[in-house]
């Protein structure tokens, strides 16, 4: 008779991290939006005296909203393993830049029109490239030479080409173009061109997982150092953020 | 052909080269005398402006004494001060240059294309380009260490390589100095330079049952009498018992958050990037890390945690660590290309994006100085 061996580390391991890391995000969040007066702001909007009960709801809404950009690449591959899910976690813990729910209450009134940076009327090519982009450069300076690190090796052991994905270094590319002309758009279409680049990043690497399944178990190192960082960041939030 | 066109992209990372040389140049004309500088440019001791070396040593001693023992970078430090900016800012610049050289010698990759390559690394993988190479202090302190620590591991790393091989001129003679300057350097990566070196002699007696020149016995007991300088200097606990102290949990917690901070936010570019090459090295291509690599991956983890023993760790304290890191890159990457696992044109792409990161980050430290 077969005995199904028992996975302690997809059963057990991952659930209780992933856990932890939410828990984590969320004292995060609560922190952060009561910070900045998200809550405060959604309550003054719908004329409600007291807060609490708009920042409860902004919390909820908040980690709603967050768990579903999580899934969403798991969705979208409908690879729905706690471990794929895991690494998508670790690596947008490490590499995403932090969403502002004080930006995020505003984000409708800056979709109605679009500002030109002051650097690209004046032509100061200068301030554009080191002032106004530096966040977008910072965010990329491990990224993008990783990504291509990982393109080039599913270029050479990928058999099936069509399982790499072209079109999106297309969007990505639309996206930073528009995050470097536009002021008001620049949180919004930061925040869409690292996830399109981490989205491409997670791509690549469960296709390569598939061609090299002896990639998995030493790579769990990587994801700890990303799952690490992204502690290390949430802690940072909470120590300025936290009243 | 093939040569005139090997020819012409040598050509191509020679002009690369030389844009990041005159930027970095243009960058240490920009940052003047700043900070521990200006103390430094004085007699320790009496407080008088710097006159001699006499007062140089008068400084040390005191240092030595009062402050911390890292007296051998501190007096190369305050030795350069006394010959004014031009020439700090054209010695750092040429020190910059010997550091991608000897990274490349500790890497055994000998190509215009691994210098070009751990030249832009040195700048793109830098915490922070400005206070470890631009402020003469950090460039004492890490750069100018860094470069005298790699060629101490070269010269036990190229016996480990090469167990048969002749040993280097007069070795005998000037590995005891070699040694005790590496020890001195610094706090983390002297200790960990003595590892090394043991790790070095165990591994030829051990493994490849090869007897063990003198030299590499000095070398190593010169580098542990220059660590136990370094670490049990009379000042280090003269400036220890000036800071306040913390309960045990609170130091803990501080510990292990500045231990976080080095590792997953100043040394995230370097360790992501060795990580993911180290893991397409082994289980893509499959090929076999030498001794060598193994050693150095340790020295690097070792220079990274003998920082827990310190009470801080800023960001160009991890420039020694980071050259480790850079090092292992080189030759995997290098290695991959020559056994035409990779293709030039990916490393070709992968190195100028590299270089772009480059420029850029000496860009972004120089854009507040001239704005």
């Amino acid at each position: 008779m077969k005995t199904h061996k028992f996975d302690f580390y997809k059963f057990i391991i991952l659930p209780l991290i992933v856990c932890a890391a939410l828990a984590l995000s969320f004292y995060a969040l609560h922190d952060l939006q009561t910070a900045e007066g998200a809550g405060l702001y959604l309550s003054l909007l719908s004329g409600q005296s007291d807060r609490t009960f708009c920042d409860i709801l902004t919390d909820i809404l908040g980690m709603l909203l967050f768990i579903i950009v999580l899934l969403l690449p798991c969705l979208v591959t409908r690879n729905l393993s706690v471990e794929s899910f895991c690494r998508f976690f670790a690596a947008y813990l490490a590499f995403m830049p932090v969403v502002h729910p004080g930006e995020v209450v505003h984000i409708v009134e800056h979709l109605t029109h679009f500002v030109l940076r002051d650097s690209i009327v004046t032509f100061d090519i200068l301030q554009l490239l080191f002032f106004d982009c530096e966040p977008l450069f910072r965010l990329l300076q491990t990224l993008l030479p990783f990504t291509f690190l990982l393109y080039a090796i599913c270029r050479i052991k990928v058999q099936s080409k069509k399982q790499i994905p072209w079109g999106l270094p297309a969007c990505i590319a639309l996206f930073a173009t528009a995050y470097l002309l536009f002021s008001n758009l620049g949180y919004l279409t930061l925040f869409v061109t690292v996830y399109l680049l981490l989205f491409l990043c997670y791509l690549l690497w469960e296709v390569l997982l598939k061609e090299l399944p002896a990639f998995n178990k030493w790579s769990r190192i990587l994801f700890l150092i990303f799952l690490l960082r992204g502690i290390y960041r949430i802690l940072m939030l909470i120590s300025t953020s936290h009243v | 052909m093939q040569r005139q066109t090997m020819k012409k992209e040598n050509i191509i990372f020679i002009l690369g080269i030389l844009i990041l040389v005159s930027l970095e140049f243009f960058l240490h004309r920009k940052v003047p005398f700043i900070m521990d500088d200006l103390w430094y440019s004085t007699n320790l001791a009496t407080n008088e402006p710097l006159a001699s070396l006499s007062d140089v040593f008068q400084s040390q001693v005191w240092h030595f004494n009062n402050w911390g023992g890292r007296v051998v970078t501190h007096g190369l430090l305050q030795l350069t001060l006394m010959c004014g900016e031009l020439f700090c800012d054209l010695l750092n610049t040429v020190l910059s240059l010997l550091l991608a050289g000897i990274i490349c010698l500790v890497a055994r990759k000998r190509s215009v294309l691994s210098f070009f390559l751990s030249f832009a690394l040195v700048f793109s993988l830098n915490a922070n380009i400005k206070m470890s190479m631009a402020w003469q202090s950090g460039s004492a302190n890490y750069l100018y260490a860094t470069t005298w620590i790699l060629l101490f591991v070269w010269v036990f790393l190229r016996q480990v390589n090469n167990p048969s091989t002749a040993p280097l001129p007069f070795v005998h003679i000037w590995i005891p100095f070699l040694g005790l300057i590496t020890g001195w350097s610094n706090e983390n990566m002297g200790p960990a330079s003595f590892l090394l070196a043991v790790m070095a002699i165990i591994y030829l007696k051990k493994w490849a049952k090869e007897k063990i020149p003198v030299w590499m016995y000095t070398g190593t007991a010169f580098c542990l009498l220059g660590s136990a300088f370094v670490i049990l200097s009379p000042g280090n606990f003269v400036r220890v018992s000036n800071i306040e102290e913390t309960g045990l949990l609170q130091t803990i917690y501080e510990r292990i958050l500045s231990m976080l901070s080095a590792g997953t936010d100043f040394l995230f570019p370097s360790v992501i990037l060795l990580s993911l090459v180290l893991l397409i090295y082994t289980l893509c291509f499959k090929c076999k890390l030498q001794p060598a690599h193994l050693m150095l991956l340790i020295y690097a983890v070792l220079s990274y945690g003998a920082m827990v023993l310190s009470p801080h760790y800023p960001d160009r304290a991890t420039f020694g660590t980071m050259c480790v890191c850079i090092v292992l890159t080189v030759s995997l990457l290098s290695d991959l290309l020559s056994k035409k696992h990779l293709s030039v044109k990916h490393v070709y792409v992968f190195s100028f994006l590299i270089w772009l990161y480059a420029v850029y980050g000496i860009m972004l430290e120089l854009y507040p100085l001239i704005h």
